[in-house]
């Protein structure tokens, strides 16, 4: 500890103690010149009193020269300073063995190293040659001051200075001798040493004035009162190092004033009151500098008491019993009051410790608490304010300390009429408002708890916390719940959330419709409530399932409700909560019966198409079989047809006359038999035509198709009395070509069948049926039984016998497959001996599209 | 052959059909000269002189042809083919005689310049009837080029 001093007081103090050092080597230097000329004079001074020894002198030199280089400045250490401290610590050897004589009456032959001296010289002397031992224990005490000048950590002064000032009063004592008893010679000690002692102490404890104790004493905040400061430095807990030996100080000088009051009645205080004095400063010493400093003011009491009071005066020790008793008895007491003094202070200490604690853990909380806090008087008048306060209002402690709050804080002239301050006067209760503050632009959460004092209300703690970041966060938070509470309430598709146990929570508008309940109803329900037992356990357990792996899941699975079966998409997603566990599940579905129905659909299309095709091409590909077929029938099998027919006709003209007639009747069989066949063949090759031509549709008239072949079949019709009624009939959308072959093959029947008449009527009409036109034709021919009509369009099937009707059996079936390739229908009635009548419609043609196609199909294969 | 001009080549590989024909045709005495191929392959040798019918000279072509089209090796439509695409050949007219009577037959038999198209009748009086007539008209009534010119178009087609 440093202090900075007045510069002139610093150059005062160091001319002090630079006049110290010389006086010292001055009084030395005498000293010594007394003794190398043997002129008492100048040994002793003062004559008739002790001559100073020669020792002393030397010792006086050495430690003033060391106080010369040592004390005046600060400087770096330098050979010199060794050399000073060398001197030092010789005196101090010198005073250390000196008083260890004393003590013990041993002789370590350094009193006569120099100089000898007569018994007649030494009067007053403890032995010749020897020092006083108050001398001596100066010596020591100063030798190792000035060692520890600036030698200590850290480099205090303190103990250098304690070490001088303890041999300052221990000098002080000789003087005490010279005023009490002039010629007692108690202390053995020489005039000018104990004035050179006096001055080399002050010198020493001055040498360092800007540090140690010292320093304290002379720093601006003891300048009021040193004595009051240093008190209080000494009883204070705070406080600097040389606290304690300026205590231990204190004892040494009050067991010192109290040795001078002792003295200073003289006769008054009667002999046997040896220690009143002393109990008085041995108190006064334990009470303020507790346990230590009371002890050694009661040996120092002790030493002084023995020494000068108790017979024989001017040594230690060699007392009566009832002195030593006396003496023992009074060590005791100030022992145990130290004790006492000392257990007090302690307490004291302990609870001034904790006071002081407490109040500083207190400051502490307060200034860091990171709410804004303030202690406001009943006037609103701030009385304290803690670090976040004045962060907040980012003003200065002290600008803040007896403003009014509302000026401060809302820049206002009058408190907030909201304010809980305000409604804390009045309720005299905790108060706690919310409040916006838009001079900061912050929410505030505000409290006023009130202050007591006994009953009057004193003031109010106000904490300010702020708590816009929260509020913003909350809003958003809550802005953005809307924001999905919404999007889930809206959604066409279902929503719904069930807890661990698979329990409902919550679920959307659409998902409760489909439910036919409230959204509210559904919480605390369960799947089994709403569904069939099985598909509710299925839920649940796919539930659990997500729950458990934590991975979302897409379902297709079954949904029903009023009894209705509909596909559904699911999808189950793991809820979580903060921690990470799952704590239940997210459910979104969708009908997708219909998608699921079209998609099944258009695979069926395809399938279908797929078919049709390679059934087209496989058609084809048999088309083409019948075609060779065909082909080969048209040629292969007419041939031998022709042979047998050439042959036999040969046969019959080179040599029919020759020939029995029954043999010409055989030939004329096979010509007619040969014949026969021909005409089957080229009736098949036609169905077979039919088949395989492609419908060119055109619209055509009916009739003229009709006339056309009525008049073809005219020749057939010769000599025979043959009616024909034709109706108006329909322009239709056909082939005409083969609707020719239609008639045809009708109206050729009905002349065939109609021969046995002797009046036949065909008839040629039309008639609508369910909207539809249907051309028939009727004759009046041999008819039919119906329940033959079944075979009546088959290829090769006939109703009749050759012999009564020729025909192949084809030509129906030819128009059945004319009229199907129109997309129509053909049927028969007819009654046996009554006539027959064929109806057909022409319905949509058939599909070109698909032909068309199938025979692409058929190229390519 | 010997050099007589060959006035018939009937291309015919049944040989009922060839009886039956050449029957018809020596008793109505329309052809003295008749040579009958019976399948494709020998047609196309008789006509173009090579291969058995090398020792031929290709300056006395048939007056007519009756062509079958069923015909083994190669089929009466190739025949027409080869023989119409040859300049040669192809003034040569072809009387397309066959049992079929399909529409597409027709249409390339007339496509690859067939001069005539007949389906043979079962009935063989109509049979008769029929290669009589195809006789007398290609062979009487017709009037051909002279050789020599239809030689000389056949040179000039070849150059």
């Amino acid at each position: 500890m440093t202090t900075r001093l007045d510069p002139r007081t610093a150059r005062k103090l160091s001319l002090f103690v630079a006049f110290c050092s010389l006086f010292s080597i001055a009084v030395g230097l005498v000293g010594l010149t007394g003794w190398v000329f043997q002129i008492e004079t100048l040994k002793s001074v003062v004559p008739g009193l002790v001559a100073m020894k020669a020792n002393t002198a030397v010792c006086f030199v050495l430690i003033g020269v060391s106080l010369w280089w040592l004390g005046a400045h600060d400087r770096p250490a330098s050979v010199s300073d060794w050399i000073a401290r060398a001197a030092a610590a010789m005196v101090s050897t010198v005073g250390l063995l000196s008083f260890l004589e004393f003590l013990g009456g041993w002789n370590f032959g350094i009193d006569q190293l120099l100089f000898l001296e007569t018994a007649k010289g030494a009067a007053g002397s403890v032995r010749p040659g020897l020092m006083s031992p108050i001398t001596a224990l100066a010596f020591v005490l100063l030798g190792l001051a000035l060692l520890l000048l600036d030698w200590t950590r850290g480099r205090d002064a303190s103990p250098a200075q304690s070490l001088a000032f303890g041999a300052g009063l221990i000098s002080l004592f000789a003087p005490l001798d010279f005023i009490v008893q002039p010629h007692a010679f108690h202390t053995h000690m020489a005039f000018p040493t104990v004035i050179a002692l006096c001055l080399l102490a002050s010198g020493v404890v001055c040498s360092r004035p800007e540090r140690g104790f010292v320093g304290a004493l002379l720093s601006t905040d003891f300048r009021p009162g040193i004595v009051r400061g240093l008190w209080a430095a000494a009883i204070s807990d705070e406080g600097p190092a040389w606290r304690q030996p300026l205590r231990y100080g204190s004892s040494a000088l009050l067991v010192f004033v109290a040795t001078l009051l002792r003295y200073i009645p003289g006769g008054f205080v009667p002999a046997r009151l040896t220690y009143l004095t002393f109990y008085p400063a041995t108190m006064i010493a334990a009470l303020l500098g507790g346990l230590g400093p009371g002890i050694l003011a009661t040996l120092l009491s002790d030493a002084c008491v023995d020494y000068f009071f108790l017979e024989p005066r001017g040594q230690f020790g060699n007392k009566n019993l009832p002195d030593l008793l006396g003496l023992i008895v009074f060590t005791l007491i100030g022992v145990g009051m130290s004790w006492l003094a000392g257990a007090v202070d302690r307490t004291r200490k302990r609870s001034a410790d904790e006071t002081r604690r407490a109040k500083e853990e207190w400051e502490r909380t307060f200034d860091s608490v990171p709410e804004a806090v303030m202690v406001l008087d009943t006037e609103f008048r701030i009385q304290r304010a803690n670090r976040a306060m004045t962060e907040l209002l980012a003003l200065q402690p002290e600008a803040l300390l007896g403003k009014h709050c509302f000026e401060l804080v809302h820049n206002r002239t009058l408190p907030l009429p909201d304010c809980p301050l305000r409604e804390m006067l009045r309720s005299e209760k905790q108060e706690q408002r919310e409040l916006v503050e838009p001079r900061l632009n912050k929410i505030f959460d505000v409290s006023a708890t009130p202050l007591w004092e006994g009953k009057t209300l004193r003031g109010c703690v106000h904490v300010i916390r702020d708590i816009t970041e929260r509020k913003r966060a909350e809003d958003k938070l809550r802005a953005s719940e809307n924001r999905y509470r919404t999007l889930a309430e809206n959604l066409p598709q279902m929503v719904f959330v069930k807890d661990r146990a698979s329990v409902n929570v919550s679920c959307n508008q659409s998902f409760a419709r489909s439910l036919g309940i409230l959204p509210e109803e559904y919480p605390g329900k369960t799947d089994y409530d709403f569904f069939p037992a099985e598909l509710a356990e299925k839920y649940r357990s796919d539930d659990q399932r997500v729950m458990e792996s934590g991975r979302t899941e897409e379902i297709e699975e079954e949904y029903i409700r009023d009894g209705k079966k509909f596909s559904v998409q699911t999808v189950k997603t793991p809820l979580r909560d903060a921690a990470g566990n799952v704590t239940g599940i997210l459910g979104i579905f969708w009908d997708f019966t219909e998608r699921k129905r079209a998609e099944e659909e258009v695979r069926l299309n395809a399938e279908l198409e797929q078919r049709v095709i390679q059934r087209t091409a496989q058609l084809e590909a048999a088309n083409r079989e019948l075609e060779a077929f065909t082909y080969s029938v048209s040629h292969d099998l007419r041939a031998p047809l022709r042979h047998i027919s050439g042959f036999s006709k040969i046969l019959t003209e080179e040599y029919g006359p020759s020939l029995a007639p029954d043999a010409q009747h055989h030939l004329q069989r096979i010509q007619e038999g040969t014949c026969r066949m021909g005409q089957l063949v080229d009736d098949l090759l036609s169905l077979g035509r039919v088949g395989r031509h492609e419908v060119r549709l055109q619209v055509t008239g009916l009739n003229s198709v009709v006339n056309e072949v009525i008049a073809e079949l005219k020749a057939e019709c010769e000599g025979r009395q043959v009616e024909w009624k034709v109706d108006d009939l329909p322009f239709v959308e056909c082939d005409p070509g083969l609707m020719k072959q239609v008639f045809q093959n009708l109206l050729s029947n009905a002349v065939k069948f109609s021969r046995p008449r002797n009046h036949a009527v065909i008839e040629v009409g039309q008639r609508d049926q369910d909207g539809t036109p249907v051309v028939l034709v009727r004759d009046n021919g041999a008819g039919f039984n119906m329940k033959y009509s079944d075979k009546l369009f088959g290829v090769f099937q006939r109703l009749h016998r050759p012999e009564d009707f020729e025909g192949t059996g084809v030509g129906l079936a030819t128009v059945q497959r004319i009229i199907q390739k129109h997309g129509g229908r053909i049927w028969a009635e007819a009654e046996l001996d009554k006539g027959a009548t064929f109806y057909f419609t022409l319905g949509a043609p058939e599909k070109t599209e698909l032909k068309t196609r199938a025979a692409m199909a058929g190229d390519k294969a | 052959m010997t050099s007589r001009q060959v006035e018939i080549l009937l291309v015919e590989d049944n040989p009922d059909d060839v009886e039956l024909t050449l029957h018809t045709l020596r008793k109505e005495k329309l052809a003295n000269n008749i040579h009958v191929a019976r399948d494709g392959e020998e047609a196309l040798e008789f006509l173009f002189c090579n291969g058995a019918h090398a020792n031929r000279i290709f300056e006395y072509p048939p007056k007519l042809i009756l062509l079958d089209l069923k015909l083994p090796k190669v089929d009466g439509m190739e025949v027409l083919k080869r023989l119409k695409g040859d300049a040669r050949t192809k003034i040569i007219p072809v009387v397309i005689l066959t049992s079929s009577k399909e529409e597409r037959d027709l249409v390339n038999g007339y496509g690859l310049g067939a001069n005539s198209y007949i389906q043979k009748p079962v009935d063989f009086d109509q049979f008769r009837d029929t290669i009589k007539k195809v006789g007398l008209y290609w062979l009487v009534i017709n009037q051909p080029p002279a050789t020599n010119g239809l030689l000389q178009a056949a040179s000039t087609g070849n150059k």
